[in-house]
């Protein structure tokens, strides 16, 4: 083999454009390039890298196991072995960032996980202090970030307490920092948590943006309507200082339209008086609740519930309907069982498509069938494609609702499987925006 | 325009001289700088880079230009098919000079492909491959690999 003596400057240029596996396996060449690989401004050059040019990508799908999913081989080891992968209850995906996972095992143990090391780090065990005059605890919130400034891993809890009438209520919130290893306890939170109209606060987790957490609160209980899109955190760097001057959300004022934005995929149709811009969106005037079918570059595809579906701009507040599409009920199949959208951008021919899909149920449970079409921006039209060729996965709870596809690499992904009831052999289909195919 | 006219004249190593395009040669960003700090005027000399590893690097060059308005994955599959016909030691020159020429696309280019060359490799081959002395002892070594056995099973 011919030998190429690359010197010794270029190894890094082209050791952060292998994946992680292979540079966990050159560690052992020799000294230098095993402390190379272990430097973290070589991690830092490898993520940036990564990040820039889209490989090493996966999706991690929390279906009760976790399924990763690698871009670049498709290849799907059976779940991923997490720290808490032994045990009963199903872990739960807490929040990510730069590929590391905080898991949850349902219990009170916190891991940070780095599912292409395989390596995990578990939380030091922090206990929620009770206040005496708080009658229920209501809701644990958690947001998971990366400060670069610290250049720290950060992992907020928040925990709300109701009092004894409706309108009081309290909040312990503490901040676990990687660097430190430790929990620390921060000013309360000010604010209400948002609580969805089915009760639920499931799903809520802080999404990081613009290195802050965003969550969606009000300022009392039961002011459901009124819920101020939150700006509380303004940078994780600043966690402390903001909530201690109390003004995060002034300080929001000036990017409020790109967060406000971002909030909106997660809680819609909700005013913000504190920074002054009702949303108004096509359905806004209706009763129904309006529902976000999917996002891409600053577009929202908007559901009102009943049969429109229209693509918004909110920063232009332009909007355009979809020309009505009915669905075609196969006279065979009896049940219409779920109705699923994605929605995204093919850069190829510079378009942005919606699929449908429409799953029916037959008579018998392992029967089904499907109605797959596909809208595009560009000819304005509905087309129906080849039917879809797996069982759309429905969770334990039998609720499919947020499964809407996941939009990575010009390709929307669902969870599937191969047959209706089983549960356990399920994978992940992609659907390529571009040539439309599975 | 008169810019584009004007000639830049390189001369490698072994005495090979060659005339190009100044558009063609600010790809190279060393080029570049020498050209606005007004010392191309007269002919360049490029002490460790050979005639033919200097006519494949402004072949590239003139490809980039050349290729300005076509899609962006039309260069990419031209960029693939001038890499692919590289052999292992042509691309070690290449890199070499791409890196002392500072031409950002053709370091990457070449960086990858070294990159894909060895991402399915063992540590032996790779020590083989960049002429690396291991300086592990034996006992050191085995405790790496028990540390991310995982790893060695070649499936990247």
């Amino acid at each position: 083999m011919a030998t190429l003596p690359v010197p010794g400057d270029l190894i890094p240029e082209i050791l952060s454009r292998l994946g992680v596996k292979g540079l966990l396996r050159f560690r052992c060449v020799s000294k230098p390039w095993c402390s190379l690989i272990d430097d973290p401004d070589f991690i830092k050059l490898h993520l940036s890298r990564s990040r820039k040019t889209n490989t090493h990508f996966s999706l991690v799908f929390q279906v009760c196991h976790l399924i990763p999913v690698d871009f670049n081989s498709f290849f799907i080891p059976p779940t991923l072995n997490h720290p808490f992968s032994d045990e009963a209850f199903c872990s739960e995906v807490l929040g990510s960032c730069n590929g590391l996972l905080a898991l949850h095992n349902g219990e009170q143990d916190i891991a940070l996980c780095n599912p292409l090391k395989r390596k995990s780090h578990m939380l030091p065990f922090n206990e929620i202090k009770f206040p005496p005059y708080f009658c229920f605890l209501q809701f644990i919130v958690y947001g998971f970030g990366h400060d670069p400034i610290s250049d720290d891993y950060k992992l907020v809890r928040m925990v709300q307490y109701d009092g004894k009438d409706d309108d009081s209520f309290g909040s312990e919130v503490k901040v676990y920092s990687l660097r430190t290893n430790s929990w620390r306890r921060i000013k309360d939170f000010p604010f209400y948590l948002y609580k969805r109209a089915g009760g639920y606060l499931q799903g809520e987790y802080g999404v990081l943006a613009n290195n802050a957490l965003h969550w969606v609160v009000s300022k009392k209980p039961n002011l459901i309507l009124r819920a101020l899109l939150l700006l509380l955190i303004s940078g994780l760097r600043n966690i402390v200082c903001d909530q201690q001057e109390g003004h995060g959300k002034e300080k929001k004022k000036g990017d409020g339209k790109e967060k406000q934005k971002k909030e909106e995929h997660q809680e819609h149709a909700i005013s913000s008086p504190s920074i002054s811009t009702q949303l108004n969106h096509p359905f806004s005037d209706e009763a129904f609740c309006t529902e976000v079918l999917g996002s891409c570059n600053g577009l929202l595809a908007l559901h009102n519930g009943e049969q429109d579906i229209a693509l918004w701009n909110p920063l232009k507040r332009k909007s355009h309907m979809l020309p009505l599409n009915e669905i075609k009920f196969p006279p065979y199949f009896c049940f219409l069982q779920f109705i699923v959208y994605g929605f995204g951008h093919d850069p190829i021919s510079d378009d942005y498509k919606l699929v449908r899909m429409v799953q029916f149920s037959g008579k018998d449970d392992d029967s089904f069938g499907s109605e797959v079409k596909v809208y595009s921006l560009r000819t304005n039209s509905w087309k129906r494609i080849k039917d879809f060729p797996c069982y759309l996965y429905k969770r334990a709870d039998g609720y499919l609702q947020g499964e809407y596809g996941v939009f990575a690499n010009n390709a929307l992904h669902w969870v599937v499987s191969k047959k209706p009831k089983s549960d356990t052999k399920s994978f992940i289909v992609a659907f390529d925006i571009g040539t439309e195919e599975y | 325009m008169a810019s584009t006219l004007k000639k830049i004249i390189l001369k490698s190593c072994d005495g090979k001289i060659l005339e190009v395009e100044e558009a063609v040669a600010v790809q190279s960003q060393m080029i570049k700088n020498m050209i606005e700090d007004d010392c191309a005027n007269e002919e360049i000399p490029l002490p460790d880079i050979t005639g033919e590893i200097l006519s494949m690097i402004i072949e590239y060059c003139k490809m980039h230009v050349d290729g300005e308005n076509n899609s962006n994955n039309e260069l990419i599959a031209r960029d693939a098919d001038f890499i692919t016909r590289v052999d292992l030691n042509t691309l070690y020159y290449l890199i070499v000079a791409a890196n002392f020429l500072n031409v950002k696309s053709l370091l990457d280019l070449t960086c990858q492909r070294v990159a894909d060359i060895i991402k399915g490799k063992s540590p032996e081959e790779i020590r083989l491959t960049f002429n690396i002395k291991n300086d592990f002892t034996p006992e050191e070594e085995e405790e790496i690999r028990k540390k991310n056995a995982w790893a060695f099973d070649y499936k990247d």
